[in-house]
């Protein structure tokens, strides 16, 4: 018999199963009439002999059917049936599970980006970021690595490691001008060496990479577009190759166009050649490695090579600091280019979970109660000789259907959400080639909606096997199995508090963080002040009497501007890095030595444009020229530092050649760190120097990294005050644009965005989870105050008060508050600990923080305790009496 | 616990090994085709009382095996003049028994071997 036939057969089989049992039956009733029973007897017996007629007839035609498949086709059925006809209880499951299935989507996308997903080069596996790494000899757990090398250990790596194929890049993009037949843009370069995109394994779309020729200093310009860039501003003109564009002030020839989004750390609109020496900006560790492993070599080959090679700044490091050490490493490329945001990535994705966890306990609790309800049902389903395992089946069906429902919504929103996070991630989180749902994504969402549904069905199903046919039928008996149930609810209600209190906790830390980042004393005053940046990466200005030109001709033109009290033009503003140059001390003790600072060229009016204080000495004049003698001004913290006093006008320190006189002492502005990085802002030691003394070849250098800004100081605010600025930069030289105006708030909050982004993503996770756990505990206590009616009624017949039956149910809630309260500080306790690199100012164990999540989930949690207590109130106790 | 998956019990309402029951109903159908009360009444009667067949067991027992082919039914009339369905065995169901019951007897003369010494000891 084929299946086709056996469908088509099947119903006429069950006919004749039915009329065959029934004929044995009847001839058993014969038999036993016959053997002397009336035929009541003889029907009753044959009957319990035969057993259970439906149940055999089920069997029977179970042979038939493919049972486990139609079995749970009636079970989807009747579990559809079920949610349509309880419309709002679905809508809410559904809302809540698409909420928590979607956020964890989302956020696991990020992970997936940076740490799952493959880079998108071929063979990614086989590529390496090459680090330098400090600690101490002794102590190997403590170190710290940094992935920036000079250019003698470019060198050196270049040459000493044959195991892989090497190229560098600069970390970061850098603003520069291209000037195209009708305007002058802002746009973003970034340099690599020679072989990059060879190592990378990424082919131009047209035309050649880099040759090593160009990649020489002083070597041929040469410029690799963007897919992006050909496309915008060159109409995607196929023959573009050999073409000379302005770029930088100067001619230079296109050799080749790059596919579409090829930036690996930085979005870059075109490439220039790194052209990399041990000079220069090679003196410092301005360099990035990254290496392909070459067929038939192992990484513990490469780092072996790589251990060995001792550049000059490692012997310097070891001789200035003999209990550490010094030595390059490789990692893979993926693990490095996310290092900076494992920290914040465990932290989303601990707090989504909390979130599905939460949300799974609210809904395993309403499931609960649903099945409570049907517990009479179930009694009878099961005495009719259904077996546990299918009432069971029947159960689970409901969540899996919300769950996969949820699911498929979750991916929906998860799409939503990723588009937000987009444009919220700060660039060290955001992931090489963006966010994007794929194959590992949806498994994610399909573990997290299965993982929904066991959470929310288990505790269900763990209570049906406590169904007990008697007493559920009977309804009077039933009291005893309902408080268990309400104990099991109340510990869930407790569970969610306490995820709550962990999450509320975690951001009132980080709020306290962005609060205390964000009211460091700023050092200047930035009322008033509008800012302006351009790019002077430019050949026309690599030398100083351009530069000074400029910078006059501009300062004048913007002082002109009515309403403009006073200009300036700086290298680094407060709220940004600034620039880390050598010094070395000339006077003293510490003669002869060498300390790194952060240094900025600052024109005279800079500090009296952002009040900077000047605590002794002057400020610079315009007495200070190139042939003048040499000048600094030094701020708080350096003098303390190297001088260990403030009076420090009249001594000297060497910058670069010339020794210089300290003319002032400044105040401290709170920057971005650029020397140690130990918070995302601080005050640093600092000096200044007029940017009339910079010399002629130091000005391409400083400008290739560095976007000057101008700044200008108004009596109020100015209609078309940016405008105007522009206006007057055109009356100097105008093809220069300002890249975008700021006021220096918007700085500070650029230089915050990472902590915004965690303040702003994990408040909205606790904010959810509270309103998450208050739902649940009004659940709870509105599903007491039904379960009690009666009890209440009878209790208040016999003189019982209102206020009382209020407190006790009241009571119950709060004690699930307490318990969740008293768990959630020792998870606290525990998991902060995760959160402490992410915190300034403020100590993971914070009890101002601790005290203001205590509170107001006392005050939230007692609200939605006694909102549904007050339905007391409402009982009858005659009507309820009568409901008996 | 009702017992539905073709199990015969012994009077100490032991349940023997699965496909016993099958076994007995190809064996018993190998003489003579029968209606499920014949068979039932056939089993208990030829095993002297020993085994006895739960209605609940036979008939879904039944189905399987017109399922697998090695029965067919026919509707007609018995010799009581009652309207009955007769079981009747296939070629296929006469190899499959032939199969089973060889395999069994080997089972049982292990199972034999293996509790005659214990008992001489």
């Amino acid at each position: 018999m084929t299946w086709l036939t056996r469908i088509l057969s099947r119903r006429r089989e069950l006919n004749n199963l039915s009329e065959e049992m029934a004929e044995h039956l009847q001839e058993k009733v014969e038999e036993l009439v016959a053997g002397g029973m009336s035929q009541a007897e003889a029907e009753n017996a044959a009957r319990r002999e035969f057993g259970n007629f439906l149940l055999i007839e089920e069997r029977g035609r179970e042979v038939w059917q493919w049972k486990t498949l139609e079995a749970i086709l009636r079970d989807t059925k009747y579990a559809l049936r079920q949610l349509r006809r309880n419309p709002g209880f679905s809508l809410a499951v559904l809302l809540t599970l698409t909420l928590a299935i979607g956020a964890n989507t989302a956020v696991f996308s990020v992970v997936n980006g940076l740490m799952l997903r493959p880079l998108p080069y071929p063979e990614a596996n086989r590529l390496a970021a090459v680090m330098r790494h400090r600690g101490k000899v002794a102590d190997k757990s403590f170190f710290d690595e940094d992935e920036a090398v000079d250019g003698e250990t470019l060198k050196l790596i270049g040459d000493n490691v044959p195991t892989v194929q090497a190229a560098s890049y600069s970390f970061a993009s850098s603003g520069v001008n291209l000037q195209t037949e009708t305007a002058v843009r802002y746009i973003q370069n970034q340099r690599v060496s020679a072989g990059y995109f060879e190592v990378l394994g990424i082919r131009p779309i047209l035309g050649r990479t880099f040759t090593s020729e160009e990649d020489r200093p002083h070597g041929p310009k040469a410029v690799l577009l963007s897919f992006e860039l050909w496309r915008s501003t060159f109409g995607s003109d196929r023959n573009i190759l050999g073409k000379v564009i302005a770029l930088k002030g100067e001619p230079q020839v296109v050799v080749g166009v790059l596919p579409a989004n090829t930036h690996v750390n930085a979005p870059a609109d075109l490439w220039t050649p790194l052209q990399p020496s041990p000079t220069g900006e090679g003196g410092g560790e301005n360099y990035h490695v990254v290496a392909r492993l070459k067929e038939g070599s192992t990484w513990d080959q490469v780092n072996a090579q790589l251990a060995v090679l001792k550049p000059p700044s490692f012997i310097q490091f070891a001789k200035d600091n003999p209990e550490k050490e010094e030595f390059l490493v490789s990692h893979p490329l993926q693990q490095a280019l996310a290092s900076q945001a494992h920290t914040p990535m465990v932290i989303l994705m601990a707090a989504v979970g909390f979130i599905l966890l939460i949300a799974s306990a609210n809904l395993a609790g309403l499931m609960l109660v649903r099945v409570m309800r049907r517990s009479g049902e179930l009694a009878t389903r099961l005495a009719l000789g259904a077996t546990p395992a299918s009432i069971l089946r029947q159960l689970m069906m409901e969540p899996l259907i919300l769950a996969l429902a949820g699911g498929v919504a979750g991916v929906a929103m998860a799409e939503a959400g990723m588009k937000l996070l987009t444009s919220l991630l700060p660039d060290s989180m955001m992931p090489v080639g963006g966010l994007s749902i794929d194959g590992t994504v949806l498994m994610f969402a399909l573990a997290a909606s299965i993982c929904a549904c066991l959470l929310i069905g288990i505790l269900p199903a763990l209570e049906i096997r406590k169904v007990e046919l008697r007493p559920s039928m009977n309804f009077l008996a039933r009291g005893n199995a309902d408080a268990t149930r309400q104990r099991t609810r109340q510990a869930l209600t407790a569970a969610e508090v306490m995820l709550t209190v962990v999450l509320l906790s975690g951001s009132g830390l980080l709020i306290r963080t962005l609060v205390h980042l964000q009211t460091l004393p700023p050092g200047f005053d930035a009322t008033n002040v509008m800012t302006a940046q351009l790019s002077l990466d430019d050949a026309r200005y690599h030398n100083a009497p351009a530069f000074q030109r400029l910078l006059q001709q501009s300062q004048g033109a913007m002082k002109r501007i009515p309403g403009v009290e006073s200009a300036a033009v700086g290298l680094s503003l407060p709220f940004e890095r600034g620039l880390n140059d050598g010094f070395s001390m000339v006077e003293g003790p510490d003669a002869g030595k060498s300390y790194m600072s952060s240094s900025v060229y600052v024109t005279p009016e800079y500090f009296r444009v952002l009040r900077i204080p000047l605590l002794a000495g002057r400020a610079f004049t315009d007495g200070d020229t190139a042939t003048s003698e040499p000048v600094a001004i030094v701020n708080e913290s350096f003098a303390k530092r190297f001088f260990h006093t403030t009076d420090v006008v009249g001594r000297h320190i060497r910058l670069g050649k010339p020794t210089a006189v300290i003319v002032g002492v400044v105040g401290d502005v709170t920057k971005q760190p650029g020397l140690f990085q130990t918070a995302p802002l601080s005050t640093e030691i600092t000096y200044y120097f007029p940017a009339a003394q910079v010399p002629g070849p130091f000005l391409g250098l400083l400008h290739v990294w560095f976007q000057p800004s101008w700044v200008v100081r108004t009596q109020g605010p100015v209609n078309g005050l940016t405008e105007a600025m522009q206006k007057a930069m055109a009356e100097a030289d105008p093809s220069l644009p300002f890249a975008g105006f700021h006021r220096l708030d918007e700085l500070q909050a650029e230089a915050l965005r990472k902590q915004r982004f965690e303040v702003l993503l994990l408040s909205a996770l606790a904010g959810l989870a509270l309103l998450l756990s208050l739902v649940g505990i009004y659940g709870l206590v509105s599903n007491m105050v039904v379960q009690r009616t009666r009890e209440i009624g009878i209790r208040m017949a016999l003189g019982a008060t209102v206020r009382r039956a209020m407190v006790e149910i009241g009571v119950s809630g709060m004690i699930a508050v307490g318990l969740g309260l008293a768990g959630g500080l020792g998870l606290a306790a525990v998991s902060l600990r995760l959160i402490k690199s992410e915190l300034y100012g403020v100590k993971a164990y914070d009890p101002l923080t601790f005290a203001a999540v205590l509170g107001l989930l006392v005050l939230a949690a007692a609200l939605s305790v006694f909102a549904p207590t007050l339905r007391i109130a409402r009982i009858d106790p005659a009507s309820t009496l009568r409901a008996e | 616990m009702p017992c539905y998956n073709g199990c015969v019990k012994t009077q100490e309402q032991r349940d023997l090994f699965p496909g016993a029951l099958e076994m007995m109903i190809l064996q018993t159908l190998k003489h003579k085709a029968m209606h499920g009360y014949a068979l039932a009444q056939h089993i208990k009667q030829s095993s002297n009382d020993l085994l006895q067949v739960e209605e609940g067991s036979l008939y879904p027992a039944l189905q399987r095996m017109l399922k697998a082919g090695w029965v067919k039914a026919e509707w007609g009339i018995s010799s009581t003049n009652r309207r009955v369905r007769t079981y009747q065995l296939t070629p296929e169901g006469r190899k499959h028994v032939q199969r089973e019951v060889s395999s069994f007897e080997r089972m049982l003369e292990g199972i034999t071997r293996v509790l005659a010494p214990a008992k001489a000891r």
